[in-house]
């Protein structure tokens, strides 16, 4: 009897189409006063609508923080968040921090070495 | 031994010279040989005749005589400046006396005044206080006391100010005259205006006509005027609304004055609620009177030109006037009809706050996934989002402590 492989159903893509993003919530803190949260409160007033249109996924809270520096401050479904003090920033500059803030995994930074990472250690779980 | 003989030598000559000066009365001349060491310093006799500075002393020695011809000190004496002073001073003076000498015939009956009564008053402020800070001559003010806030109240203005602005274009009536005098009673409720190729037409009620409106801007409005119309008014509506508002600028409200009117006999506390600035019955009448007004007119009056500049302006003026809310310069040059007008005059207020200014975005807040707070989050509001807080606060309650948070 002739050996027959199994008929494949899906093609595997390896996440692609369930894609989660890691950000699930971004706080915008700003102070109505001080001058460092200028660029803040345009950015409130004027990019933020298109930012959170773009990204529907994503929980966005707007807030008051009297009497302290401007900050974004990033949510991830792995319990870590990460804060962006953008005092004295500008509106364009601030985008680009909530950008960073969306694509981060929320994980800590570290240095990339090897080509392949894994959560198992043994290479030969890898193949299966 | 032979003496040999001592040479008198120039040194000698100055000690001699000095010991003769010595102003001791009396000294041995042993002693004074041994008191009077040589010196090179200047000696004190010599400052008896100080005066002269060094500079005299030298011409002395060099003309050798006491009193050299020439100037006598060429760097002292009084400058250029100062001596044109002088000069100038002693000619005045000079004129003075003349004139003295002329005048002091005196009259025989002169007697010098003992107080001020009757004498001439020269300067001081003269009657000005009287005139300018008297209860009696109240500053009036080309706009009125207090700004008006109300849209509607704002828009029925522009209306006010656009029908009278019309009324003396037709009439021929020069269009500054419109606001000469203090704005009356708005008798322009009931006229229509419709805008039209060249301008606007009018079209009046029964009760108001073209000259009856013209009239009432070319005569100076009085507060008698209003007091004739309601002759029936009690002592207590006099008081009230002397109190709540600037008689010379009565609102143009003639139906909540006939509502006020309608009851003689109201008791104190009326006539108290009435004198307090914020009475919500009043406000509540007014708000509902503007909103009818505004629903009466047929609303292409907003589409009325004002491209004529001398229009703009007398419609400007006499808003300005009514309302007392400025525009700016651009707002009123772009503006080609009365809705360019209003769309200013009528604007809300620059938001202070930026939740005041993100709530005024609709479609941000209409976003599913954006939440807008207007006051710092707290941790007790975190709390409260997920339904804990009531836990953690009987927990609190039931061990004794704070209930606090931040």
């Amino acid at each position: 009897m002739v050996v027959q492989g199994l008929r494949k159903v899906t093609a595997g893509q390896n996440g692609v189409g369930a894609f989660i993003l890691q950000c699930k919530r971004l706080d915008f803190h700003y102070c109505d006063w001080a001058g460092s949260s200028k660029g803040m409160n345009s950015f409130l007033k004027n990019s933020l609508q298109s930012f959170a249109r773009a990204n529907p996924q994503i929980e966005i809270s707007v807030s008051p923080r009297p009497r302290k520096h401007p900050v974004v401050i990033g949510h991830y479904i792995n319990g870590r968040e990460k804060a962006i003090c953008v005092r004295n920033l500008e509106k364009d500059q601030i985008l680009k921090k909530a950008e960073l803030l969306r694509d981060a995994n929320g994980e800590k930074l570290r240095r990339v070495v090897k080509p392949v990472k894994s959560l198992n250690e043994s290479g030969l779980i890898l193949l299966r | 031994m032979r003496r040999i003989s001592r040479v008198n030598r120039s040194i000698d000559l100055l000690r001699a010279r000095a010991t003769a000066q010595t102003s001791s009365p009396y000294l041995c001349l042993a002693c004074r040989h041994r008191a009077s060491s040589f010196s090179t310093s200047s000696l004190r006799s010599a400052q008896k005749d100080e005066k002269v500075p060094i500079t005299e002393r030298i011409r002395q020695r060099i003309w050798g005589t006491d009193q050299p011809p020439g100037q006598v000190d060429p760097y002292g004496g009084a400058s250029v400046f100062d001596k044109t002073k002088e000069r100038s001073m002693e000619k005045a003076l000079a004129e003075r006396e003349a004139s003295s000498s002329a005048g002091t015939i005196m009259s025989p009956d002169y007697a010098p005044a003992d107080n001020w009564d009757g004498l001439d008053h020269v300067g001081g402020y003269g009657g000005w206080w009287k005139q300018n800070w008297d209860p009696e001559h109240q500053f009036q003010g080309f706009l009125p006391a207090e700004v008006v806030t109300d849209p509607e109240e704002r828009t029925a203005a522009l209306h006010r100010a656009l029908v009278e602005v019309f009324a003396l274009k037709k009439a021929g009536v020069p269009l500054q005259d419109i606001s000469k005098s203090a704005p009356g009673i708005d008798i322009t409720h009931d006229i229509q205006i419709l805008p039209t190729a060249n301008g606007a037409v009018l079209t009046f009620s029964e009760e108001t006509s073209l000259e009856k409106l013209v009239q009432s801007l070319r005569s100076p409005v009085i507060n008698e005027t209003a007091t004739e119309n309601a002759p029936t008014e009690s002592e207590e509506d006099v008081a009230a609304d002397r109190s709540v508002e600037d008689p010379l600028h009565p609102t143009p409200e003639p139906i909540e004055e006939t509502s006020e009117k309608g009851q003689p006999t109201e008791s104190e506390e009326d006539v108290a609620a009435d004198r307090s600035e914020d009475d919500p019955l009043h406000h509540e009448t007014s708000q509902r009177t503007y909103e009818d007004l505004l629903a009466s007119w047929d609303p292409s009056w907003t589409q009325v030109s004002i491209e004529d500049p001398e229009v703009k302006f007398a419609v400007m003026k006499r808003t300005l006037q009514l309302t007392g809310a400025r525009l700016p310069d651009s707002a009123i040059r772009s503006a080609k009809t009365a809705k360019g007008l209003l769309s200013h005059l009528v604007a809300p207020p620059k938001p202070r706050k930026v939740a005041e200014a993100l709530v005024q975005k609709e479609e941000l807040l209409n976003l599913p996934n954006v939440k807008v707070y207007a006051q710092r989050i707290t941790p007790i509001d975190r709390e409260k989002e997920v339904g804990r807080w009531k836990l953690i606060e009987k927990e609190l309650e039931s061990r004794g402590l704070p209930v606090t948070g931040h």
